[in-house]
């Protein structure tokens, strides 16, 4: 067995780059392929119907009416203690309700963390001016290209509050959006948008698509899996933009490949091209029951405001 | 680009769904005429691999990478009035399934990545690439520039919908009650962003994407490029210069509606002498620089017309315009022409 080639030797590779920086784009891709596909798993698999809780078994209508119906009065409302009642409101809803929270928190993403990076910029006095809370340093005064710079960067009692009531307001509207997708399943959610009347084809393409979204994601991790597999060093900035194009053209392939083969699946199955939805469950008296409870609460919340 | 829930007050939220509703009523007949019974799955597979577009991360000059939204390749791919609805969906499943968008301002998410994104780019693509072969270096060249004009024009308009929030939404002590950054600070921070870094992958990601395929499987691009216009049916350049010569007509509208408004000029486009009136002296550096350069024709109309009637000034607004829209014209035909002889000279790489 001959001697190894250089390129092999630790410490003598001419390559520019070490290997995990060389690898770093595509592992960072499969790293982020593989998180998406393992939440993709929990929000769009048949695990939330497991759950017994009473919010997964009432009428999709009556969950899209009612949690809805909170989520727009959160938009409407401006005071800090209805914000902060309506968020309390939501986790409450959850944890009595019996849903899934695990599902809840993976549906909130990273809204609340951006929300606050986003929001930490207007408590300041350069966005919101007010009486000065903390002088965080002396500018100077002066202008900065076409900004004119205050005597000192401070927070102001203003800026907390419009902070607040930002972050506040984001959360509490995320948290009921992410209530509604932890609430049931996919196609559940899609049957209750039909059945308030929201168009047939809409709710079927909807529906299709989360079907198939795992299995292209799945395709997506197999591409780069495949090249991560076959590549042992770095190849430039160029020629992996080159790889990640191709990897995106070879999943449009599969996509086209795979709407020929449902759709001839669907003809041969007698598919006219008319689209066809499942028909809603029927209201029974705990679904009367949630949406006048949601009511109630939108015309408290409403109230306190 | 995803705007979450709370960030857009209800009038933004309403006014955008006024303007999606049609929208998406026209989209849908569109593909329906278009796509017939493959529509479905089609669609579907288009909202899913939009879906998982954004999920590919593209290697840029640095040591960091980024995703692209995938709106004009997916216009380029399969047509504008497609890329609607897929990626209409996409953003629905995205906002109620996944948390990542929120419901509230759906449509005015819809309205930045659905709509403004890929008509802008797809126009800018058939701007460039119509007539192309599909293997054509044209193509994915103008595919790349779509994807860059396509990616600001969206990010443009989520920058005004931040914004305009604390003008159109605030408490009795004139505090913010959703975005509370003003105009001169969103618009700055979104679109520098998206111009210097964001712009760039989406246009990398669409160019290459295109270059590939143009390669590979030319006649999947066909979706996106129809054939010459069907016989009786205006030409698209015969479109671009009807709405052109609409717009120049209606120019003197700048000069006419102030003037009867009493509006004042805008802020900031001070001439010296008006600079000197406000803040009492021109300042040298602006003295200096006003010097350097006489435009052959000050506020769009001869010099010595600063006198003249509204209505000369409205002839002379119009021919401005005119000749405007004709510099530009022969620019972008000169830049074309240009592409089109290097392309005959030589193979595409």
């Amino acid at each position: 067995m001959g001697p190894l080639p250089d390129w092999m030797v630790i410490g003598r590779s001419e390559l520019p780059l070490p290997l995990q920086q060389r690898r770093g784009a595509w592992s960072l891709a499969r790293k982020g392929l593989g998180e998406i596909i393992g939440k993709a798993a929990i929000l769009l698999g048949p695990g939330v119907n497991d759950s017994h809780g009473w919010l997964t078994r009432l009428d999709a209508r009556a969950k899209v009416l009612g949690i809805l119906g909170l989520l727009l009065t959160t938009t409407w409302v401006r005071g800090i203690l209805t914000l902060l009642f309506s968020l309390c409101a939501a986790w409450a809803l959850a944890l009595i309700g019996g849903v899934n929270v695990r599902r809840m928190a993976l549906a909130l993403l990273a809204v609340p963390l951006f929300t606050l990076a986003l929001a930490a910029p207007a408590a300041l006095n350069l966005v919101t001016e007010g009486t000065p809370l903390w002088i965080l340093c002396h500018l100077g005064g002066g202008t900065w290209g076409p900004w004119h710079l205050p005597e000192y960067l401070a927070i102001t009692d203003r800026g907390v509050f419009v902070a607040m009531r930002f972050t506040l307001r984001s959360l509490a509207c995320v948290s009921f959006g992410a209530l509604l997708a932890a609430s049931g399943s996919p196609q559940d959610l899609l049957r209750g948008l039909r059945g308030l009347g929201v168009p047939a084809a809409f709710v079927m393409v909807a529906g299709m698509m989360a079907r198939y979204l795992s299995l292209l994601l799945e395709s997506a991790e197999q591409i780069h899996l495949a090249k991560l597999s076959r590549s042992i060093g770095g190849v430039g900035v160029r020629l992996e933009q080159g790889w990640a194009a191709a990897g995106i053209g070879e999943l449009y392939r599969r996509s086209r490949r795979l709407a020929e083969e449902v759709t001839e699946a669907m003809v041969s199955r007698g598919y006219t091209g008319e689209t066809r939805t499942m028909a809603a469950q029927r209201w029974c008296g705990r679904d009367i029951l949630f949406v006048s409870a949601c009511a109630a609460l939108v015309t408290f919340l409403l109230g306190i405001d | 680009m995803h705007i979450p829930d709370g960030y857009l007050g209800p009038q933004t939220c309403l006014a955008a769904f006024g303007i999606m509703a049609p929208v998406w009523a026209w989209a849908s007949r569109k593909v329906r005429n278009t796509l017939r019974l493959r529509q479905v799955p089609l669609m579907a597979l288009g909202a899913a691999f939009t879906f998982v577009v954004m999920m590919f991360n593209v290697p840029i000059p640095g040591g960091t990478t980024g995703h692209a939204v995938g709106a004009v390749l997916v216009s380029v791919l399969l047509g504008p009035w497609a890329a609607v609805v897929a990626v209409t969906v996409a953003l629905a499943v995205q906002a109620l399934i996944f948390g990542d968008g929120g419901i509230t301002v759906f449509a005015a998410n819809c309205l930045n990545m659905a709509v403004i994104m890929p008509f802008a780019g797809w126009w800018t693509f058939r701007l460039i690439a119509a007539g192309s072969p599909a293997s054509s270096q044209r193509r994915w060249v103008a595919a790349a520039l779509g994807g860059y004009v396509g990616l600001n024009a969206g990010a443009l308009s989520a920058a005004l919908m931040f914004g305009i929030q604390p003008a159109l939404a605030h408490d009795a002590a004139g505090r913010a009650l959703y975005c509370p950054f003003a105009l001169d600070v969103a618009l700055p921070a979104m679109v520098l962003e998206h111009l210097l870094v964001f712009g760039v992958v989406e246009a990398l990601v669409t160019g290459l994407v295109v270059a590939y395929l143009s390669r590979s499987e030319p006649a999947l691009l066909e979706g996106g490029m129809p054939a010459a216009a069907p016989r009786g049916r205006m030409p698209l350049w015969k479109k671009l210069a009807l709405g052109l010569g609409i717009l120049v007509l209606l120019a003197p509208l700048g000069l006419v509606l102030p003037a009867k408004l009493g509006a004042s000029e805008a802020w900031g486009e001070w001439g010296g002498e008006r600079v000197r009136e406000l803040a009492g002296y021109i300042p040298a550096g602006m003295r200096k620089v006003e010097a350097l350069w006489r435009a052959p024709m000050p506020d769009y109309a001869p010099m010595g017309s600063e006198e003249a009637t509204l209505p000369v000034l409205s002839f002379w607004y119009v021919l401005s315009g005119l000749l405007g829209a004709a510099m530009v014209t022969g620019l972008l035909i000169a830049a074309r022409r240009l592409i089109t002889r290097r392309e005959a000279d030589g193979p595409a790489p």
